[in-house]
Parts: C-alpha cells; structure tokens; sequence
C-alpha cells in the first residue's frame, strides 16, 4: 500500500481550520505489524481512518496493489472495506443485539460465506483468541477484555488483506492488552495479515516491527 | 442477513416496537370503522332518501326535473308501461301522479304534496306501506280515501276517519275539490316528506284531475339496483326522444353532491389524526435510530453502504407495519362486519339522525373488502413514508462522524 502526498484539512477556510495531516509518504508491505504512533492530535487516528476510508483525504492519493482507493466512491469504497480491510477499534464497537458468535460471522455472512465454512471459521478462533465459552452470550454479558477479543475475531474473520487497529488496548488492563497483542501477532504471523495499528501504548510499540511517529500531522520517525 | 439483523433490532427495542406496532394497528382499526361508519351513513342516506320514496330510477319526459308541471307529463302511460313491460331487468314499476293541492280541516288549511299512487305496486317500490302508524293503507280500489303524512295530520290537526277538502287544479288548469276521509296516517322519519304528502288512489284522482293515461313519472325498480345507473342509461336509448330515464344518482344528485362534500370534509378531518400518527412514529423511528447512531456507523465502518442500512432502517419499520397493520385490518374489518351484522341501536337515535336524511336508529356501517383495502393500503404507505426523513438524516453523517455520536 502506498500513500502519496497525504493531507487532511478539517473544517477547511475557517477560523476553525485543522491541519491534520500535512503531505504525508508511506509505503506499507504486505504482512506488516506497523504502529502509527505520536501523542494525542498528532494524526495518527486520521491517518488510520484514511487508510480504511472511514474518512477522505483532502488530498493524495492511496494506492492498493494498483487500485487507486482514494478515487473509489463511497459505496466502492464501503464494498473495498467488506472485502478486504478489518477494523479492531478502541471502544470495542460490537453489535450489542447479535452474539458473540453472530459478531465474529457477521461480515462473512455479507460477503455469503458457506455457513459450514462460517461455523468453523468461528471456532478457529474462538480456540485461538480463547473466547469458546461466551459463544452464545451477547456483548453486554461479557468483560471489555473478552468484547475486544471478539472484535478481532470479527476483524480478522473474512481474512482481509489489512487489520486496522485504533487504540485496541486504550481501555484493557495489561494483562489483557498483552494477551491481545499476542494473539494479533500471532494471526499476523499465522496468515500473513497486515496489521497496522495507531496507539501510543508503550507495550503495543515493544511488539511492533516497525513504528511511524507522527507529530503536528507529518512523519518525524519511521523505523 | 440484514433482514435477521432488522428482526433482532426490532426485539431489542421493545418500547418502540411496542408503541409503533400498537398505534399502527389502532389508527388502521380506526380507520376502517371510521370510513366503514361514512360509508354506511351515505349508503343509508341513500337507501332512506330512495327506498322510502324516490326509487331507484324515474322514467319522465324531457324538461320534468327541471319544471314539474302539468306541460311535461306522460301524455301516454300506457305506451311506457308497455315498454317498461318489455325489459327483463326492470322487476317493478308504477306510474306517480303529483300536484299541489291545498288540504283544509275546519279552520286549518295546509299546502300539500298530492300524489295519485297505484297502492298494491306502490308497496314493493317503496316504503309507504311498512310506514303505515295508524289506520290502514291504501287498496286500489279506494275512492274517497287519502293516507297522510303524521306531521300533515298533525297540522291539519286530523285523524283516522276525519274529513279533508282537497283544492287543486285539474290539467286543464279548471279547479278541482273533492272531500276524502283519512284511511291511515305513515310516519317514514323525514320530517319534510311526513309534514307535506299525502297519497290517494291514482285512478281515483285521474277522474278529478282529468289525467287519465298520465302520470307525472314511472318509478322502477330493477332486478339489481345497484346497477340502476347502467340500466337507466340502457332505457334512455331506446326510449322515445321524449322521454329520459334517470337513476337515483341522477335525480338526487344534490343529495349526492352532500355525500361527496362529507366524504371529502371526513378526509380532511381524519387527515390532521393521520398526520399527528404519522408524525409520532416518526419522531420513535427518530429518536431511535439516533439512539443507535454509533452501531449504524459502526455497520458502515465495517462495510454496509448507505443504501444498506436504508434498507436495514427500512426492513426494520416494513416489519412492524406489515404486521401491526394487518393485524389493525383484521380487528377493523372484523368489527366493520360484526356492526353491519349487528348494528348498534340506540332507541330516539332516529331523531338525531333525521337532519342528515336517515332514517334509523341504528348507527349504519357498511362492510366492503374492498375499501378495507385501499383503507390499510394507505395506512401502510404513510406509515413506511415515516422513515424517510431520520434515514435521510442519520445518512448524512459521515462514518466518523456516526461512531463518534454521543
């Protein structure tokens, strides 16, 4: 994945105008385990959220292979995001009215996976992630450790092509955090996903092969 | 999948689901009975203003309707009723003599409508007979015997057995008196008609009257009414030029044009109800889906696009309509059919009624599958027509924007 020139202007030719991200170069190879990290307002949340195409870039451009996402429209881009892109977000973001199970099955079922083929796929991760037991709960019935094992079981589900993390571990205690770093780098290693996260945890940095730092918005560090 | 995820929403937000399912169901209930009870209002106008007199259609000469003198009669009633003879849809029929007379008692004079009747048809074509409250009703034999309306009598402060003097003109405009003794007194419930008719055998007032082989107009009736208009126009061709044939529809037309300026005020009426549901289900669907803004960004975030959660957001609501409003249809046409089976009746109803032209008392309601149709057809629509706007705004925000809602 490339990006090319990368910036984001909020509220643009306002007293309230932000430069958020300011010409940004980038290029991520396939099955990395990257953190985007920098203090808070740095950019890193938006670069992340441009990457998955939750938000537009004001302007540059990102390349996939030799897909040019940044010229998708919304739908393409939302159709691009089921197919090949898993989000882990901080605040868990399950689906408080589906199961566990339901949750982590939820995008193969959009993407009309064989339920054979969905069942056992939940219970390979399921065993992975440690999660057999709470199946059958819903989201509410579970501890926030357990909720953000779920979202990365749904994550990585579909096996996309890249996991976009944002904050995964701001609200797990650290034994938690370090549980679910594991099993990330393990699914990392295991199927070749790549992996890029945006977190100022200091344990998230440890386990990452490579760390961007960005501040006021640009790249400072890379390495 | 998104039909699963929209049946698993509707449960998890019970007190929406709750209250749209319920105002659904009683607004379409409403609704049917409210329209079935316009209905039958009008149909039972219709039945009193033409079962108890009018008919369900006239055969007169060109120019009657609008003057109704001696110079449009049938000049020959026999060749009509050898016509009307000669259609197999026409089940009944009777030639009607009226003028203007004046009727007198002692000190007492009134003006009334006078009609010369052929009594022994005249009691399957209308009402005359069964509204018999004192005395007895006409033979087609009878003189000297005139049948009054009870307010008639009233006025002229007469009863069974009491003498009249009748003045009228004959049709060679020559005064025309005679004395008839009251036979019966009818009460039909209109007021204007009981106060101002009077009834005596046809042939007997053609001797006085010099209208031998006339009439004013042929009533019929038709082996089915409800298609009198079809018929009427059927007549109307092979009828001489002379003559038009007119159903109900055309010789009440004002009453008609009343029943649509009704309907069409209900409309109105119930419009403001339907559009104060239509705006509480709104605001639940409303406040709903911005209690659920962060899961729909999150369903987008994870690749839904605008055009499936409108199908969600509106899967969600089709569902609860659907079932509430067939449920409200089940419950409105069961009651619509339960009161035209049993009506309910209110002893004096009839006196409340009698302004509007109805005769009974019993509240009318009128069963049509049909109406009941379109009736929970609409229903539908305005309910899934609620939607549109919180889909419309809650698309509007961006992804990012709908996971960061508070």
């Amino acid at each position: 994945m490339k990006l090319i020139n990368i910036s984001k202007t909020f509220f643009p030719d306002s007293p309230k105008e932000v430069k958020a991200l300011v010409n940004i170069n980038l290029t991520f190879e396939e099955g990395e385990f990257t953190t985007l990290s920098g203090e808070s307002g740095s950019g890193k949340t938006t670069l992340l959220n441009i990457i998955g195409g939750l938000e537009r870039a004001s302007s540059g451009s990102i390349f996939l292979d030799n897909l040019e996402l940044t010229a998708l429209s919304d739908e393409q881009m939302a159709d691009f995001r089921l197919r090949h892109i898993g989000f882990v977000f901080q605040a868990y973001n399950l689906i408080s009215v589906l199961t566990v199970r339901e949750n982590i099955g939820f995008i193969m079922k959009l993407l009309r996976f064989d339920e054979v083929e969905i069942d056992s796929r939940i219970d390979e991760l399921a065993v992975i992630l440690q999660i057999e037991d709470i199946l059958d709960k819903f989201p509410g019935q579970i501890s926030g450790g357990q909720q953000q094992r779920v979202a990365v079981a749904r994550a990585v589900a579909s096996r996309p092509k890249l996991i976009l993390a944002d904050e995964p571990t701001a609200n797990l205690d650290s034994k938690n955090s370090e549980r679910l770093m594991h099993m990330l780098r393990t699914l990392n290693e295991k199927e070749h996903v790549t992996v890029i996260f945006a977190s100022h945890d200091r344990y998230v940095l440890d386990q990452s092969r490579r760390i961007i730092v960005l501040e006021d918005g640009a790249v400072i560090e890379d390495h | 999948m998104l039909y699963s995820l929209a049946i698993k929403n509707i449960l998890a937000s019970k007190s929406r689901t709750l209250t749209i399912f319920l105002l659904s169901m009683f607004t379409t209930a409403f609704f049917i009975v409210y329209v079935a009870y316009t209905d039958g209002s009008h149909e039972q106008m219709i039945k009193s203003s033409v079962e108890i007199y009018t008919g369900y259609a006239h055969i007169n000469t060109k120019g009657y309707q609008e003057e109704s003198d001696y110079d449009h009669l049938i000049e020959d009633a026999k060749q009509v009723e050898t016509f009307l003879k000669q259609k197999p849809f026409v089940s009944n029929f009777s030639p009607r003599f009226e003028t203007y007379v004046l009727l007198s008692q002692k000190e007492k004079t009134v003006g009334s409508m006078l009609s010369g009747i052929i009594p022994s048809r005249e009691s399957s074509l209308s009402r005359l007979k069964s509204a018999l409250i004192k005395g007895s009703y006409l033979e087609d034999n009878d003189t000297r015997a005139i049948y009054l309306g009870s307010d008639l009598a009233k006025r002229l402060s007469v009863d069974v057995g009491d003498e009249i003097a009748m003045i009228g003109s004959s049709l060679d405009y020559s005064t025309a008196a005679d004395l008839f003794v009251v036979k019966g007194i009818f009460r039909t419930g209109l007021f204007d008609f009981d106060l101002s008719s009077a009834f005596v055998n046809k042939d007997y007032l053609d001797s006085i009257m010099m209208s031998e082989n006339k009439a004013s107009y042929f009533v019929l009736d038709f082996d089915d009414n409800q298609a009198a208009d079809s018929y009427t126009k059927i007549l109307s061709k092979s009828l001489p030029s002379s003559y038009e044939a007119l159903s109900w529809q055309a010789l009440l037309s004002a009453l008609v044009q009343l029943m649509q300026v009704d309907s069409l005020f209900g409309y109105i009426s119930i419009s403001v109800f339907f559009i104060v549901i239509f705006f509480v289900i709104m605001i639940f669907s409303y406040v709903n889906i911005y209690s659920r803004v962060r899961q729909i960004g999150l369903l987008r975030a994870l690749g839904l696009t605008s055009k499936d959660i409108r199908i969600l957001l509106f899967n969600e609501l089709l569902i609860i309509t659907l079932v509430s409003v067939s449920l409200g249809a089940v419950i409105g046409a069961a009651a619509t059919y339960y009161l035209e089976v049993y009506p309910i009746t209110i002893s004096g109803l009839a006196d409340t009624y009698k302004e509007y032209g109805i005769v009974s008392d019993t509240i009318p309601t009128h069963f049509d599958a049909f109406t009941i149709a379109w009736n929970t057809f609409s229903i539908f629509i305005l309910n899934l027509s609620s939607i549109f706007y919180p889909i419309y705004k809650i698309n509007k925000l961006s992804v990012t924007e709908a996971m960061r809602y508070v």
